[in-house]
Protein backbone atom coordinates (compact mmCIF):
# COMPACT_ATOMS: atom_id res chain seq x y z
CA UNK A 1 0.00 0.00 0.00
CA UNK A 2 1.38 3.14 -0.97
CA UNK A 3 2.35 5.88 1.93
CA UNK A 4 -0.39 8.75 2.46
CA UNK A 5 0.93 12.15 2.19
CA UNK A 6 -0.86 15.45 3.11
CA UNK A 7 0.29 18.61 1.50
CA UNK A 8 -0.27 22.33 3.74
CA UNK A 9 0.35 25.25 1.61
CA UNK A 10 -1.26 28.39 0.76
CA UNK A 11 0.34 27.81 -2.87
CA UNK A 12 -1.55 26.02 -5.27
CA UNK A 13 1.15 25.68 -7.54
CA UNK A 14 3.12 23.91 -4.75
CA UNK A 15 0.42 21.40 -4.49
CA UNK A 16 1.10 20.79 -8.06
CA UNK A 17 4.37 20.41 -8.14
CA UNK A 18 4.79 18.33 -5.01
CA UNK A 19 1.75 16.19 -6.44
CA UNK A 20 3.40 15.78 -9.64
CA UNK A 21 6.92 14.15 -7.96
CA UNK A 22 5.21 12.17 -4.91
CA UNK A 23 2.31 10.40 -7.51
CA UNK A 24 5.11 9.55 -10.37
CA UNK A 25 7.18 7.98 -7.05
CA UNK A 26 3.99 5.90 -6.25
CA UNK A 27 2.86 7.84 -3.03
CA UNK A 28 -0.70 9.20 -2.76
CA UNK A 29 -1.54 12.62 -1.88
CA UNK A 30 -4.90 12.02 0.89
CA UNK A 31 -5.04 15.85 1.17
CA UNK A 32 -4.87 19.36 0.06
CA UNK A 33 -4.76 22.05 2.86
CA UNK A 34 -4.46 25.70 2.09
CA UNK A 35 -3.65 26.68 5.96
CA UNK A 36 -2.17 25.10 9.07
CA UNK A 37 -5.47 25.01 10.54
CA UNK A 38 -6.88 23.29 7.77
CA UNK A 39 -3.62 21.24 7.88
CA UNK A 40 -4.54 19.92 11.55
CA UNK A 41 -8.25 19.34 10.80
CA UNK A 42 -7.38 17.13 7.97
CA UNK A 43 -4.52 15.62 9.71
CA UNK A 44 -7.12 14.21 12.68
CA UNK A 45 -9.62 13.29 9.92
CA UNK A 46 -6.82 11.82 7.17
CA UNK A 47 -4.17 10.27 9.68
CA UNK A 48 -1.56 10.59 7.03
CA UNK A 49 1.73 8.67 6.83
CA UNK A 50 4.16 12.00 6.28
CA UNK A 51 3.25 15.85 6.21
CA UNK A 52 4.73 18.35 3.34
CA UNK A 53 3.81 21.69 5.64
CA UNK A 54 4.38 25.37 4.77
CA UNK A 55 5.72 27.53 7.49
CA UNK A 56 4.38 31.33 6.01
CA UNK A 57 0.16 30.36 5.61
CA UNK A 58 -3.04 32.66 6.77
CA UNK A 59 -5.15 31.60 9.90
CA UNK A 60 -2.57 29.07 11.32
CA UNK A 61 1.14 29.32 10.28
CA UNK A 62 3.36 26.01 9.82
CA UNK A 63 5.15 26.41 12.83
CA UNK A 64 2.01 26.26 15.21
CA UNK A 65 0.07 23.60 12.90
CA UNK A 66 3.11 21.36 13.02
CA UNK A 67 3.20 21.90 16.86
CA UNK A 68 -0.53 20.94 16.90
CA UNK A 69 -0.07 17.88 14.88
CA UNK A 70 3.13 16.37 16.75
CA UNK A 71 1.10 17.03 20.55
CA UNK A 72 -1.39 14.78 18.65
CA UNK A 73 1.32 12.26 17.31
CA UNK A 74 4.74 12.92 18.24
CA UNK A 75 5.60 10.46 15.58
CA UNK A 76 4.27 12.37 12.78
CA UNK A 77 6.80 12.49 10.13
CA UNK A 78 6.78 16.28 9.19
CA UNK A 79 8.68 18.03 6.41
CA UNK A 80 8.83 21.59 6.46
CA UNK A 81 8.75 24.08 3.41
CA UNK A 82 10.04 27.27 3.51
CA UNK A 83 11.54 30.01 1.14
CA UNK A 84 13.39 31.35 3.90
CA UNK A 85 15.85 29.08 5.31
CA UNK A 86 17.42 31.78 7.88
CA UNK A 87 18.30 30.20 11.16
CA UNK A 88 15.64 31.40 13.17
CA UNK A 89 13.21 29.96 11.34
CA UNK A 90 14.90 26.36 11.14
CA UNK A 91 15.08 26.95 14.90
CA UNK A 92 11.90 27.03 15.54
CA UNK A 93 10.83 24.15 13.44
CA UNK A 94 13.27 21.94 15.63
CA UNK A 95 11.90 23.17 18.42
CA UNK A 96 8.21 21.71 17.90
CA UNK A 97 9.84 18.70 16.33
CA UNK A 98 10.07 19.41 12.29
CA UNK A 99 11.76 16.23 10.95
CA UNK A 100 13.35 17.71 7.73
CA UNK A 101 13.51 21.37 6.63
CA UNK A 102 13.55 21.73 2.96
CA UNK A 103 13.81 25.04 1.76
CA UNK A 104 12.53 26.53 -1.47
CA UNK A 105 13.06 26.38 -4.45
CA UNK A 106 13.38 22.61 -4.36
CA UNK A 107 13.77 20.16 -7.35
CA UNK A 108 12.67 16.41 -7.27
CA UNK A 109 15.87 15.18 -6.42
CA UNK A 110 15.50 17.40 -2.81
CA UNK A 111 12.18 15.85 -2.50
CA UNK A 112 13.02 12.66 -2.81
CA UNK A 113 16.06 12.52 -0.61
CA UNK A 114 14.28 14.14 2.08
CA UNK A 115 11.28 11.36 1.83
CA UNK A 116 14.21 8.68 2.36
CA UNK A 117 15.75 9.88 5.24
CA UNK A 118 12.61 9.85 7.03
CA UNK A 119 11.92 5.77 5.24
CA UNK B 1 18.51 52.94 9.66
CA UNK B 2 21.61 53.39 7.25
CA UNK B 3 20.80 56.62 5.70
CA UNK B 4 20.13 55.26 1.92
CA UNK B 5 22.22 57.88 0.10
CA UNK B 6 25.31 56.67 1.50
CA UNK B 7 25.33 53.20 0.77
CA UNK B 8 28.56 52.78 -1.35
CA UNK B 9 29.50 51.34 -4.68
CA UNK B 10 31.39 47.84 -3.08
CA UNK B 11 27.92 47.41 -0.85
CA UNK B 12 25.55 47.83 -4.70
CA UNK B 13 27.38 45.62 -5.86
CA UNK B 14 27.17 42.90 -3.52
CA UNK B 15 23.26 43.10 -3.42
CA UNK B 16 23.04 43.22 -7.15
CA UNK B 17 25.21 40.22 -7.01
CA UNK B 18 22.92 38.29 -4.42
CA UNK B 19 19.80 39.52 -6.17
CA UNK B 20 20.77 37.99 -9.90
CA UNK B 21 22.26 34.88 -8.02
CA UNK B 22 18.82 34.05 -6.43
CA UNK B 23 16.69 34.99 -9.34
CA UNK B 24 18.98 32.49 -11.56
CA UNK B 25 18.87 29.57 -9.43
CA UNK B 26 15.29 29.95 -8.72
CA UNK B 27 14.17 29.80 -12.22
CA UNK B 28 16.54 27.36 -13.20
CA UNK B 29 16.07 25.36 -10.57
CA UNK B 30 11.78 25.30 -10.82
CA UNK B 31 11.51 25.58 -14.25
CA UNK B 32 15.02 24.52 -16.17
CA UNK B 33 15.74 27.74 -18.15
CA UNK B 34 18.70 29.30 -17.94
CA UNK B 35 18.53 32.90 -17.58
CA UNK B 36 21.15 35.04 -19.29
CA UNK B 37 22.38 37.78 -20.68
CA UNK B 38 21.16 40.28 -18.09
CA UNK B 39 21.69 43.86 -18.71
CA UNK B 40 20.96 47.14 -16.40
CA UNK B 41 17.66 48.84 -17.54
CA UNK B 42 17.90 52.57 -16.96
CA UNK B 43 15.58 55.23 -18.19
CA UNK B 44 12.81 53.44 -19.13
CA UNK B 45 9.97 52.22 -17.80
CA UNK B 46 10.88 49.02 -16.15
CA UNK B 47 7.53 47.83 -15.74
CA UNK B 48 6.97 48.30 -19.65
CA UNK B 49 5.57 44.96 -22.16
CA UNK B 50 4.82 43.31 -18.23
CA UNK B 51 1.51 42.16 -17.40
CA UNK B 52 2.44 40.16 -13.81
CA UNK B 53 4.63 41.95 -11.32
CA UNK B 54 5.22 39.71 -8.17
CA UNK B 55 6.08 41.88 -5.54
CA UNK B 56 7.60 41.61 -1.79
CA UNK B 57 9.47 44.38 1.04
CA UNK B 58 12.38 43.78 2.79
CA UNK B 59 12.56 45.23 5.97
CA UNK B 60 15.64 45.38 8.28
CA UNK B 61 19.19 47.93 8.60
CA UNK B 62 17.72 48.91 4.90
CA UNK B 63 14.03 48.90 3.78
CA UNK B 64 13.23 47.44 0.00
CA UNK B 65 10.94 46.66 -2.91
CA UNK B 66 11.48 43.74 -4.61
CA UNK B 67 10.08 42.70 -7.48
CA UNK B 68 9.42 40.89 -10.41
CA UNK B 69 7.96 41.67 -13.51
CA UNK B 70 6.92 39.91 -16.55
CA UNK B 71 4.60 39.27 -19.86
CA UNK B 72 1.58 37.04 -19.82
CA UNK B 73 2.97 34.74 -21.50
CA UNK B 74 6.44 34.39 -19.95
CA UNK B 75 4.61 33.99 -16.64
CA UNK B 76 2.17 31.05 -18.19
CA UNK B 77 5.48 29.41 -19.59
CA UNK B 78 7.25 29.36 -16.71
CA UNK B 79 4.60 28.25 -14.52
CA UNK B 80 3.87 25.54 -16.73
CA UNK B 81 7.53 24.33 -16.77
CA UNK B 82 7.23 24.65 -13.26
CA UNK B 83 4.12 22.39 -12.66
CA UNK B 84 3.92 20.28 -15.67
CA UNK B 85 0.83 21.95 -16.41
CA UNK B 86 0.13 22.72 -20.45
CA UNK B 87 -0.15 26.63 -20.69
CA UNK B 88 -4.05 26.64 -22.50
CA UNK B 89 -4.94 24.41 -18.92
CA UNK B 90 -3.44 26.78 -16.56
CA UNK B 91 -6.25 29.52 -15.01
CA UNK B 92 -5.12 33.32 -14.53
CA UNK B 93 -4.88 32.46 -10.68
CA UNK B 94 -2.26 29.36 -11.45
CA UNK B 95 -0.54 32.26 -12.80
CA UNK B 96 -0.94 34.94 -10.26
CA UNK B 97 -0.05 31.93 -7.94
CA UNK B 98 3.19 31.28 -9.74
CA UNK B 99 4.23 34.91 -9.93
CA UNK B 100 3.75 35.32 -6.51
CA UNK B 101 5.64 31.87 -5.57
CA UNK B 102 8.79 32.99 -7.73
CA UNK B 103 9.28 36.01 -6.33
CA UNK B 104 8.80 34.72 -2.55
CA UNK B 105 11.46 32.29 -3.69
CA UNK B 106 13.54 34.50 -4.80
CA UNK B 107 13.56 36.61 -1.94
CA UNK B 108 14.22 33.52 -0.17
CA UNK B 109 17.35 32.99 -1.87
CA UNK B 110 18.34 36.47 -1.34
CA UNK B 111 17.59 36.72 2.20
CA UNK B 112 19.88 33.48 2.56
CA UNK B 113 22.64 35.24 0.33
CA UNK B 114 22.73 38.69 2.15
CA UNK B 115 22.98 36.95 5.65
CA UNK B 116 26.10 38.70 6.92
CA UNK B 117 25.71 42.07 5.35
CA UNK B 118 24.19 45.30 5.73
CA UNK B 119 21.32 44.12 3.93
CA UNK B 120 19.87 41.25 5.49
CA UNK B 121 16.30 41.59 6.01
CA UNK B 122 12.83 40.14 6.86
CA UNK B 123 9.97 39.43 4.42
CA UNK B 124 6.49 40.31 4.02
CA UNK B 125 4.11 38.04 2.26
CA UNK B 126 3.96 38.32 -1.58
CA UNK B 127 2.07 40.85 -3.69
CA UNK B 128 0.98 40.37 -7.37
CA UNK B 129 -0.20 43.00 -9.22
CA UNK B 130 -1.77 42.44 -12.77
CA UNK B 131 -2.38 44.72 -15.62
CA UNK B 132 -1.36 46.43 -18.32
CA UNK B 133 0.37 50.41 -19.21
CA UNK B 134 1.39 50.17 -15.47
CA UNK B 135 3.88 52.75 -13.99
CA UNK B 136 6.62 52.82 -11.41
CA UNK B 137 7.18 55.75 -9.70
CA UNK B 138 9.63 56.04 -6.76
CA UNK B 139 10.18 59.29 -5.76
CA UNK B 140 13.00 58.46 -3.30
CA UNK B 141 16.89 58.86 -3.14
CA UNK B 142 17.67 55.68 -2.42
CA UNK B 143 19.78 53.52 -5.00
CA UNK B 144 17.67 51.40 -7.27
CA UNK B 145 18.51 48.41 -9.06
CA UNK B 146 16.53 47.41 -12.27
CA UNK B 147 17.92 44.34 -14.25
CA UNK B 148 16.64 42.33 -17.32
CA UNK B 149 16.81 38.84 -18.20
CA UNK B 150 16.53 36.76 -21.17
CA UNK B 151 15.79 33.41 -21.73
CA UNK B 152 14.95 32.24 -25.20
CA UNK B 153 12.78 34.57 -26.38
CA UNK B 154 11.23 35.80 -23.11
CA UNK B 155 12.68 38.12 -20.45
CA UNK B 156 11.66 38.60 -17.05
CA UNK B 157 13.10 42.24 -15.14
CA UNK B 158 14.55 42.75 -11.40
CA UNK B 159 13.69 45.47 -9.92
CA UNK B 160 14.83 46.78 -6.07
CA UNK B 161 14.07 49.97 -4.97
CA UNK B 162 15.95 50.89 -1.57
CA UNK B 163 12.78 53.03 0.20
Amino acid sequence: MSKKILIVDDSPIIHILLRKTLESRGYEVCGDAKNGKEGVEMFKLLTPDLIFMDITMPIMDGIEAAKTIKELNPLAPIIMLSAMGDDEIVSQAKEVGVDIFLKKPFDDYKIVSALSKLE
Amino acid sequence: MLDNIQIDKDSVNVLEKALSEAIVKVIGTTSGFELNNSLLITGNNPLQESQLVGIMFLTGNTNALLAVTMSNKTASTLVSYISGIETTELSDEDIQDGVSELINMIAGSAKSLLKDTKFYFHLTSPITVVGENRLMIHKGTGNKLYKRFHFGDMQINLIHLIL
